[in-house]
């Protein structure tokens, strides 16, 4: 370090005890320097739960909830059960659970900790498999049917829905396996709810003779092909109502406004914090579609989606495992059975998932806390997940006894290992490309 | 040596004096590098180390020098800006920082905000510290 302020003497003593301090101070600043790299390098993550203050903001673990998902009121178990989840990106080596119960709870003798990985969506229970969407047409080659109201009703013949505007090349051939995915309803007569129409250059929907309009021509394109609709004149206007809300984009379909990312769902919009939480939830930037602020403004903005928030109704994901897809709906997760059904629903990648992680856990015995009062702790290995996709880790503790919990910690940690480094500065490049790949974009 | 004869010494308060400079040199170059990295990657230094926190050690030992230049009557002579051998550098380092900041922008608006920004400090150093020349 060269010297400044040289022009300002001191007397050879202090002269000597200035230059041992100033290597003293640039010591300490290397080894600040030094330590803030290891932190760097090696990140060590800790989410909290306090259980007397429920709703504030600095609790980080996610819906600490009982075996049947009902909340944990004043941090009393109901069935000696707790499951709780941590939604963070990267791979940590260990994860250090610290439980600090409250004075009158009871000391368990027992007690054994289990973490999974994988979406927190994905984690969700396995629902009946899921049928054609509304409005589709199908044949098996001898009967020719719509999906209206959810359920299959054929037409008279080919030539009754030919008199209706269809052509034979609108309905998709499928399997009598496939067309059973949808309960058959009544004979089709007049338009039923769900048929597409192009009049001019928009697109409608029926619905209890009530005409519906897209929003755009991509929010139609987001769940429907082209030659779905009939092809009607402005005339055909005339015999139906025609409904003040519009009809938008496939549940799960993301788009872009601006510099900020929505994920669309179910009438909300979800708007993403930030390009991590976007990567850290499996999205690709190739399906972003670029929205304008009428085809956002008909849906209702939620809250912003962090890396805790699960994915929405409409998200489908793709188990790497055994190459079957699964869509999210009510907080199920439903199989999509067969090829056309799933053309019918996917219209962008899929999040790949893996069911692997739904059965590999790791384990780890609580231990009282010799030095810590009411404090109950274990280290859980995590290395074995380290293969499997997910941001989200899912922890559940089984009590020999029902205990009252003040406050719980978990402290995620790397372990100091060349790889780790290696992985760290590959997603800092990462991170640095979509920054500037998101400015110029803007 | 007892604690009150030493916060009295003379030579004692020189070489805090110097250390405190030696310290703010330190100071500003790792506030230059944490500026830096967050130009590149916006929030992910700031998680590690709080900016603000930092400005506030940075005016604190600037307080700290200045009480004490004070108090051991030293002068603070007015460098010339155009004499300055680390000017060049500065100059290179406000117009990455200010250029990377608005990449969004077409190349040439870029280039023209970044350079009549540099030009306005440089015009607004110039009156406030040589008005008088």
């Amino acid at each position: 370090m060269q010297e400044i302020n040289g022009n300002i003497q001191l007397q050879p003593l202090w002269r000597k005890r200035y230059n041992v301090l100033r290597i003293l101070l640039l010591c300490i600043f290397l080894f600040i320097i030094a330590n803030l790299v290891y932190v760097v390098l090696f990140p060590s993550l800790t989410f909290n739960y306090f259980f007397r203050l429920e709703n504030a903001l600095k609790n980080t673990v996610s819906s600490p909830r009982s075996s049947n998902q009902n909340s944990i009121a004043e941090g009393k178990t109901a069935d000696k059960k707790l499951l709780f989840d941590t939604a963070l990106t990267g791979n940590f080596s260990d994860a250090t659970i610290n439980f600090t119960l409250e004075k009158d709870s009871a000391k368990p003798e027992s007690a054994k900790l289990k973490v999974r990985r994988s979406y927190q969506a994905f984690f969700y229970p396995l629902g009946n498999p899921i049928g054609f969407k509304e409005g589709t047409l199908l044949t098996d080659g001898e009967g020719y049917f719509q999906i209206s109201d959810g359920v299959r009703r054929p037409f008279t013949s080919l030539q009754a829905a030919q008199n209706l505007g269809f052509t034979k090349s609108m309905f998709v051939s499928v399997t009598q396996e496939e067309l059973q995915l949808n309960p058959g309803g009544e004979m089709i007569t007049n338009y039923a709810n769900g048929t597409l129409f192009k009049i001019g250059n928009e697109f409608y929907q029926l619905n209890n003779e009530t005409l519906y309009q897209f929003v755009s021509n991509n929010a139609f394109l987001s769940r429907y092909e082209d030659n779905q609709a009939i092809v009607k004149d402005a005339n055909f206007l005339n015999n139906f109502n025609l409904s003040q809300d519009q009809l938008g984009f496939a549940d799960g379909t993301i788009v872009s406004l601006g510099n900020s990312i929505f994920i669309l769902s179910e009438g909300r919009s979800y708007p993403v914090d930030t390009p991590e939480t976007f990567q850290a939830l499996g999205y690709s930037w190739e399906d972003v579609i670029p929205a304008s602020s009428e085809e956002v403004g008909i849906y209702k903005k939620q809250k912003v989606m962090t890396q805790a928030t699960p994915h929405v109704s409409g998200t489908i994901f793709l188990d790497q495992k055994d190459d079957k897809y699964y869509i999210v709906r009510n907080n199920q997760k439903l199989p999509l059975i067969g090829n056309r059904l799933i053309q019918n629903y996917l219209h962008s990648h899929p999040i790949i998932a893996d069911s692997r992680g739904l059965e590999k856990v790791s384990t780890c015995d609580l231990k009282k806390n010799t030095l810590v009062l009411r404090s109950y702790s274990c280290d859980i290995a995590l290395e074995n997940l380290s293969d499997l996709k997910g941001n989200d880790y899912q922890f559940a503790a089984d009590f020999d006894t029902n205990i009252r919990i003040e406050q719980l910690d978990v402290m995620f940690h790397t372990a100091p290992k060349l790889e780790n480094a290696r992985q760290t500065l590959s997603q800092i490049k990462t991170l640095i490309k979509i920054n500037y790949q998101n400015k110029q974009q803007q | 040596m007892k604690i009150s004869k030493l916060l009295t010494n003379h030579q004692f308060q020189l070489a805090t004096y110097k250390l405190l400079n030696d310290l703010l040199l330190l100071q500003l170059l790792f506030f230059a590098a944490m500026l830096f990295a967050e130009g590149i990657l916006p929030g992910f230094m700031s998680a590690y180390v709080s900016l603000a926190k930092l400005s506030l050690l940075l005016f604190a030992n600037l307080l700290a020098i200045t009480i004490l230049g004070k108090k051991l009557s030293i002068s603070f002579g007015r460098g010339s800006i155009h004499k300055n051998k680390l000017m060049p550098i500065f100059v290179v380092f406000a117009f990455l920082l200010l250029g990377n900041s608005m990449l969004r922008f077409e190349l040439w608006e870029n280039l023209l905000i970044t350079v009549s920004t540099i030009v306005i400090f440089f015009l607004f150093y110039q009156s406030i510290f040589f008005s008088k020349e």
